[in-house]
């Protein structure tokens, strides 16, 4: 055997089943980071649909600037929102001009399975 | 058999067969997962790519939308705002971003383009003149490709304050401007809905023309109608 060997500097089979499977087990690795990406691009695609569905949610609301802000909720979609209002408190409040009353606006927007974003922000009204 | 294979220093055919069988194994096994690795791997910077330029896309197109200028056509009898709104373009008149190295009002034509891999959101613009600010004259330059692949977009609009009024696809009320703006993105191949609309409210800017606050092209006091001159 060893005489073979000299002769002939090969690999024995040993050597390239193991390294076949060192090969193996780091191609796996890569396959199990593709699968986490891939998900990952799924949630991007989760977050930017629910970022339009809030921002055009809010654009509506400004497109009613004498309507009453209350609590309300819809769906667009595969998804569902829901906003929370309540008039304004702390030093937020003490800046608005006199006969106007500033409100804080909690907007929450849900897809399935489980995402969901949360926007602050803040609207007058008189 | 042991003194022929020292004689000779080879492989019997068995011995042959089983490695070429072993690593014929070894190498489908590897390439196939490789292969796939490879595939899941451009679907990712596909759909990422395509992500990003729906997104950019939409924003720059969002960011334009939401600072129209109202500037009003006295030219035209009735008078008319610069606005046209269409399902697959949409023209108005904005004071460029300073960054864009223009400077001044600039009309800005928004429309959809078939081309080669899909439809493309593209954008042009050109000077705006008071003296003669009609669309039809604008020189239109700078083409910018906000979007391209296999996304269509469609333009709609609605009424300031008009919560439950239908979206319109033309905007045919030339003497105001529509408060909303919505753009639908849908795939060009299924026509299904790729990304849930996106609404722009047009900023409510102090006009120009309310310097006068009795011109007829100062909409303050009219819920944003344009009054014909009285003379």
């Amino acid at each position: 055997m060893d005489k073979h060997r000299d002769g002939e500097n090969g690999f024995t089979l040993i050597e390239v089943l193991c390294a076949a499977s060192i090969a193996a087990f780091a191609i796996a690795g890569l396959y199990a980071s593709l699968t986490t990406s891939l998900r990952a691009t799924d949630r991007l695609d989760g977050h930017m649909g629910a970022r339009i569905t809030a921002r055009s949610v809010l654009a509506e609301l400004d497109n009613e600037p004498r309507d009453i802000l209350r609590n309300r909720h819809g769906t667009s979609g595969e998804y569902n929102w829901d906003l929370q209002v309540e008039p304004a408190s702390g030093d937020l409040a003490r800046i608005s001009p006199p006969g106007f009353q500033l409100y804080d606006l909690k907007l929450t927007v849900f897809w399935a399975p489980q995402g969901h974003i949360e926007i602050n922000s803040v609207r007058m009204r008189q | 058999m042991k003194h022929r294979s020292s004689q000779q220093e080879g492989f019997t055919l068995i011995e042959v067969l089983v490695g070429l069988v072993i690593s014929a194994s070894v190498i489908a096994g590897l390439t196939t997962l490789a292969s796939s690795v490879n595939i899941g791997w451009s679907q990712v910077v596909r759909k990422l790519s395509s992500q990003e330029k729906v997104s950019t896309g939409l924003a720059i197109a969002a960011g334009d939308i939401s600072r129209i200028q109202r500037i009003a056509d006295r030219q035209s009898k009735p008078p008319q705002f610069h606005f046209h709104g269409q399902p697959s373009s949409i023209t108005f008149v904005v004071q460029e971003r300073p960054a864009s190295g223009a400077k001044g009002l600039y009309w800005v034509h928004l429309f959809s383009r078939q081309t080669s891999s899909g439809t493309a959101l593209i954008r042009v613009h050109a000077p705006f003149y008071t003296t003669d600010g009609s669309a039809a004259a604008a020189k239109w330059a700078d083409e910018v490709v906000l979007s391209e692949g296999g996304f269509s977009f469609s333009f709609s609009y609605k009424r300031a304050h008009g919560a439950s009024d239908a979206w319109l696809y033309d905007w045919r009320e030339h003497d105001t401007l529509p408060g909303l703006v919505r753009i639908q993105t849908t795939e060009s191949r299924t026509g299904a809905q790729a990304y849930p609309p996106m609404v722009i409210a047009l900023k409510v800017s102090a006009e120009a023309a309310c310097v006068n606050i009795e011109s007829p092209a100062c909409t303050m006091k009219s819920l944003g109608k344009l009054m014909s001159e009285k003379n």
